[in-house]
C-alpha cells in the first residue's frame, strides 16, 4: 500500500549529569487527524470520535493537555487512565497499548481550578474497510 | 531529585509540527539499560523495582524493529515496532500495574537489535 506522507519524529530525554537518549525516525501514513476539545473544570468531560479504522492501522498517536492536574481518560468504556503527562506512541504495536479498539475517547477533568484543553493527533492508513 | 528534560517532536509533512517538552524534577532514581537482543534470541532486563505508579518517565527504543516484541512482567506480547516515550505514572501504567521486568524476543533471524531504556521513578515511600 502506498502511503501519502511522512511523519518525522524525534524523542529525546536527558538526565542532568547522566545519560542522554535520542531517537529519530520517519513513519509513513495515509491520513492524519487532529482533534481538539476542552474539558471544563470540576468534572467537565470532552469526548472524541477517534477513528473507524482497525487500530492495527494506526501508526501514530499523541495526546497532550494544557492541564494535567487531575485528568483521566477512558477509551471505548475501558478502564480510566490518569493523564498526568503527554503521550506519543509510534508504531501500531505501541498504539495497541491503548486497547484493542479506538472508537471513542472520553476525558474527565476533575481539577477544580482550570479547564483542560486537549489535543489528539492520529496518523493512520486512511483506509477503512467496513466489517 | 534528578532533573530529566524530555522532548517529543513530530513533524507532519504538509501538516503541523508537534513539540512536547518539559523538565521533570520529581524523580529520585533512574535506570538506563542497554541490551542486545540477538537474532532469533531473547533478552530480559530489569527496569525499575516499584509499581508503575512510582514511575514518571519511560522511554524505550531499538535500532532495528524487524519482528521484535516484548512482554512486561509476563503479560501479553506487544509488537515493538517503534519508539515509546511515556511521561507520568498514568500513561506508564499502560504497560501494566508494574513495570519491573521486560522480556524481549527478536523474531528476526538476520538482525540483532539493540534496545535502550530510560526509566525514572520516585524511589521513596
Amino acid at each position: 500500500m502506498a502511503y501519502d506522507f511522512d511523519i518525522d519524529y524525534s524523542l529525546r530525554a536527558a538526565v542532568d549529569g547522566g545519560p542522554a537518549l535520542s531517537k529519530t525516525g520517519t513513519i509513513e501514513v495515509g491520513a492524519f487527524d487532529m482533534l481538539k476539545g476542552t474539558a471544563a473544570k470540576s468534572g467537565g468531560t470532552a469526548s472524541f470520535d477517534l477513528t473507524a479504522e482497525d487500530p492495527a492501522t494506526v501508526e501514530f498517536f499523541s495526546v497532550e493537555s494544557s492541564n494535567y492536574e487531575d485528568l483521566i481518560f477512558a477509551i471505548d468504556g475501558g478502564d480510566s487512565i490518569t493523564l498526568d503527562g503527554p503521550i506519543m506512541l509510534t508504531g501500531a504495536g505501541q498504539v495497541s497499548l491503548l486497547g484493542a479498539t479506538m472508537a471513542t475517547i472520553v476525558f474527565t477533568n476533575r481539577d477544580t481550578v482550570a479547564a483542560a484543553n486537549i489535543t489528539i493527533r492520529i496518523g493512520r492508513s486512511g483506509v477503512y474497510t467496513p466489517a | 531529585m534528578v532533573d530529566i528534560a524530555y522532548t517529543m517532536e513530530a513533524d507532519v509533512e504538509d501538516g503541523p509540527t508537534i513539540s512536547l517538552a518539559d523538565t521533570l524534577d520529581t524523580a529520585t532514581a533512574y535506570a538506563y539499560v542497554e541490551t542486545v537482543v540477538e537474532a532469533s534470541g531473547t533478552a530480559t532486563v530489569d527496569v525499575q523495582p516499584g509499581d508503575s505508579g512510582d514511575a514518571i518517565l519511560f522511554m524505550m527504543y531499538a535500532n532495528v524493529y524487524d519482528t521484535l516484541s516484548y512482554e512486561v512482567d509476563g503479560g501479553s506480547s506487544i509488537t515493538f515496532d517503534g519508539p515509546l516515550c511515556l511521561v507520568g505514572a498514568g500513561p506508564i501504567a499502560l504497560l501494566g500495574s508494574t513495570c519491573n521486568t521486560i522480556a524481549f524476543t527478536n523474531g528476526s533471524a538476520d538482525y540483532d537489535s539493540t534496545v535502550r531504556i530510560l526509566t525514572a521513578w520516585v524511589a521513596e515511600d
